[in-house]
């Protein structure tokens, strides 16, 4: 692309040792509906440049939404200035894997009448379905994204695709009683279906309309079982990886630090990034520091087979560059379903979404147990109110005693059920 | 200036409308274990415009703002707002439109400094954490500065130019100790830019002192023991009960949903010793960290008394919802980039002060916790809340115990205000605040510290 050419001609021109430019355009269309009335067609149209200069080793970046040659110019100069007030770092330095690759996977076109007939057919069910349900907001967006990443050792990429975002929010409303809000979000390829039916939705709004009648736990406090929902997986989940990216792995805090090839989780336990993946509407070909992301393990039977290190932190630590930095995260299938699973627990909760403080460094976290449900002798007995749950997330996905069969795709993750033992919970 | 270009357009609007230029500039360096990690500047700007119809609104926007673009801004939104009206036929009625002109400009009065100036301000404060504390196992400074620079025009004649900084530092500390590592952070900052906080790192390095000690306490502190408990919360934390516990539960919006606080209009939902207001721009005729003098829909922003010892009073709202509630806009309407659309936010929500002291409210607990530190927070329809706690005390028999390790706290909040018995003379301003509703926002809150009950998480 010939913009980014003459920006790292500029770079270099000026001074720039080595340089990378990338340039993001985005074309969003959406429709908001809130509080049961569709009020908002928002259309935006945006560029993210982003440049990169080393000058003797010592690195600056700069991104600015204009891509006329005065702002370009003025950029430029401003960063080369920042880069050389800067601190060396032996670390610093752009991809040298040479590549020139186009990626595409355009779909669909931007449809305003099939966007409004979707969200509105998604509203009339709901409603129709569940009277004590309010549909506090659901977003429905087109986004049409183009990126094109060049560096000065010549490595030339593009990426072209376009896909669907859908997020809903809602809660149990009847006479004066509230239940929590729930929701879920879900990247899609096309409009071709109901959204009413997507994910996780159905089996969330009807819980949210039983958590009107949502009791405290019998019994105060006591270690039971905790069964994680597809919905509540991702927040405890990337917690586990932050240990795995630049900053934790380059302080040297991380929990997974010197364990590569170890075993450190349940052997149940199998996650893999797949930034190219049939089944997930979102895509991630490359990183932004223009290295081509690829589907590997993260843990393979609970051994630690990848960090998700960047170019940057896999200089600096020593360690190799990650299969992505974290994107489209799929936990493989287990071999049980979920009414067996619900079976095998004598005492502990369903947990439909974790409200917590950021887990400790070491692990140990804390928070409420929200849309959640009480199981006792295999059975669900009631959904949950005022409910905390603590343990120590290193411990839990050590402790995982089983993996469903069913899993939900989000679009962007794949997630079945995950059981595990030994988690404090409590009730006021 | 850039508000006269804008006024240019003001006969060329069709019916409502509102049209902004808006620039964020956000600098961003981190120094982890001494090395520069991130250094970069981001800059977004462009223009925007919202058409009313019926009921609906139209939005459009656009980096590119040359004389075609902004046309094109101004009839894009324009189309939308009819497109979605013909298809949505919510016939309401018409937004109010008074119009008002403001300027309000925060730029630093000082010399700017340079990057370089920046960087080693922060090698400064590495240098003299590595130099006094030789058990530390990592520490991280960040520089994080925002610019807001607004300029908004609209059909009603409002005109309005507004610049407001933010600039914080955090500062976060790591020790190792038995073979467990443990973390405490904390910022300094607030409205301004660099160059009105950070002049001298000499004094930072009290603060820096304060966390190193507190860091210690809590590595050799006890895990508190879960369940329902008698706690101080501390001026530092007691401005997240304000804004998420309640905050969000009487935000118009969330009110016309259906959240909690609808049936709680003029009723008892606290102690009588609970006030709470969203302050617009000015505390005691000091500008707030976060000071909104107009909004982006071109109100003029004014204080919402929330409670009023004890009773719901008001609710915090936008030109749609002041309408639909018979009421008049307060100014809450805010958006974060040129790119968004104004959501209904809080801006500086805080309890007022009461007459105890803080040691008077520690005395009076004879099992309990005093909880000083936060590092999240989240609440709920139901006006469920919680928040992480990274650091307090055990009070035990009226003293100070031992420290505490990492928790949350929890309840409803407006169970939790019922049981507020104490709130001490202080008032605290947090300055770091994001608040994250469809958009990113700083917000700021504050408050005393107050005495009450809440559920704690523990082993």
């Amino acid at each position: 692309m010939e913009l980014l050419d003459k920006c790292l001609a500029l770079l270099k021109e000026k001074g720039a040792d080595e340089g990378e430019v990338s340039l993001t355009h985005f074309q969003n269309e959406e429709m908001e509906l809130k509080a049961g009335e569709i009020s908002l067609l928002r259309s935006r149209d945006e560029y993210h440049l982003t440049l990169q200069a080393i000058v003797d080793k010592k690195k600056a970046s700069i991104q600015i939404n204009k891509i006329d040659d005065e702002a370009i110019a003025e950029a430029v100069t401003e960063l080369l200035r920042n880069a050389e007030n800067s601190q060396a770092d032996e670390a610093n330095e752009v991809s040298g894997q040479i590549q020139e690759r186009e990626f595409s996977d355009f779909k669909d076109n931007y449809d305003p009448e099939l966007m409004y007939k979707r969200l509105d057919r998604f509203r009339e069910k709901a409603e129709a379905d569940y009277p004590d349900l309010v549909l506090e907001g659901a977003l429905l967006e087109y986004q049409n994204k183009f990126n094109y990443y060049r560096n000065t050792k010549g490595v030339k990429l593009s990426s072209n695709y376009d896909k669907y975002l859908f997020y809903a929010s809602f809660f149990g409303r009847r006479d004066e009683l509230t239940s929590s809000m729930n929701g879920t979000g879900i990247a899609l390829e096309n409009l071709e279906g109901d959204l009413y039916e997507l994910a996780s939705l159905p089996s969330l709004m009807r819980e949210a309309v039983e958590h009107l009648d949502a009791r405290l736990i019998d019994g105060k406090k006591f270690s039971g079982d905790i069964l994680i929902t597809p919905d509540s997986l991702s927040g405890l989940l990337y917690s586990i990886l932050s240990h795995l990216g630049n900053s934790m792995l380059i302080a040297g805090t991380s929990y997974f630090k010197d364990k590569l090839n170890e075993k450190v989780l349940n052997e149940k336990f199998t996650l893999r990034t797949e930034p190219v993946s049939e089944y997930l509407a979102v895509k991630d070909y490359y990183g932004g520091d223009g290295i081509i992301n690829r589907n590997d393990y993260i843990f393979e039977k609970g051994v630690l087979n990848n960090y998700l290190l960047d170019l940057y932190g896999s200089k600096k630590t020593g360690l190799e560059r990650g299969p992505s930095t974290g994107s489209n995260l799929v936990v493989e299938a287990g071999d049980k379903s979920l009414p067996e699973m619900i079976a095998s627990i004598d005492r502990g909760i369903i947990l439909g979404r974790f409200s917590g403080g950021h887990p400790a460094t070491n692990g140990d976290f804390s928070g409420v147990a929200k849309n959640s449900y009480y199981i006792e002798d295999g059975e669900i007995k009631y959904p949950i109110k005022e409910t905390m749950i603590s343990g120590n997330l290193f411990e839990l996905f050590q402790n995982i005693v089983g993996i469903s069969r069913e899993r939900v795709n989000f679009g962007f993750n794949f997630f079945p059920y995950i059981h595990a033992r030994e988690i404090v919970i409590s009730s006021r | 200036m850039k508000l006269d270009y804008l006024r240019d357009f003001r006969d060329e609007f069709a019916g409502y409308t509102e049209l902004r230029l808006q620039e964020n500039t956000n600098i961003y360096l981190r120094l982890l274990n001494g090395d520069l990690v991130d250094n970069y500047k981001k800059t977004a700007g462009g223009v925007s415009a919202r058409v009313y119809k019926d009921g609906v609104f139209g939005f459009a926007s656009s980096p590119l703002i040359d004389k075609g673009n902004v046309r094109e801004v101004i009839k894009k939104s324009g189309e939308n707002a009819v497109l979605l009206a013909g298809m949505e036929r919510l016939n309401k009625g018409n937004l109010a439109e008074e119009g008002h002109e403001i300027i309000k400009d925060f730029s630093t009065t000082r010399p700017r400094a340079s990057r370089k100036e920046m960087i080693e301000f922060l090698q400064e404060l590495y240098d003299y954490t590595v130099r006094k504390y030789s058990d530390i196992k990592a520490s991280t400074f960040v520089l994080n500065s925002l610019d807001m620079e607004k300029n908004l025009v609209t059909s009603f004649d409002t005109y309005a130019y507004t610049m407001v900084p933010r600039t914080i530092l955090v500062m976060s500390l790591v020790m190792e100790k038995d073979g467990i590592i443990y973390d405490l952070s904390d910022l300094v900052g607030g409205l301004g830019q660099y160059e009105d906080f950070f002049t001298e790192p000499e004094k930072i390095y009290g603060q820096i002192d304060t966390l190193y000690k507190r860091l210690r306490e809590k590595a050799e502190g006890v895990y508190p023991e879960a369940g329902f408990k008698e706690v101080i919360l501390d001026s530092k934390i007691s401005g997240i009960l304000a804004h998420e516990a309640i905050g969000h539960t009487v935000e118009a919006d969330f009110v016309k949903s259906g959240s909690v606080a609808r049936d709680y209009l003029n009723k008892e939902v606290g102690s009588e010793l609970v006030n709470l207001v969203d302050f617009a721009a000015e505390y005691e005729n000091k500008p707030c960290p976060v000071p909104v003098y107009i909004d982006d829909e071109g109100t003029k922003a004014e204080d919402v008394v929330i409670i009023k010892d004890g009773i719901l009073k008001n609710y915090m709202n936008n030109k749609e919802l002041a309408l639909e509630f018979g009421t008049a806009p307060t100014g809450n309407a805010r958006a974060y980039a040129f790119s968004d659309e104004p959501l209904v936010r809080m801006r500086n929500t805080a309890f007022l002060p009461g007459e105890h002291t803080l040691d008077e409210m520690i005395a009076s607990i004879e099992d309990g916790y005093y909880l000083i530190e936060t590092n999240n927070g989240q609440a709920d329809a139901t006006s469920e809340f919680m928040f992480g706690v990274t650091f307090g005390y055990e009070i035990k028999n009226g003293k100070l115990g031992k420290a505490i390790k990492e928790t949350t706290i929890s309840g409803v909040a407006f169970d939790v205000l019922k049981t507020v018995s104490m709130v001490s003379d202080e008032m605290y301003w947090s300055i770091g605040g994001m608040c994250g509703k469809k958009q990113s926002i700083p917000v700021s809150f504050g408050g005393p510290a107050i005495k009450c009950k809440v559920n704690i998480g523990g082993k």
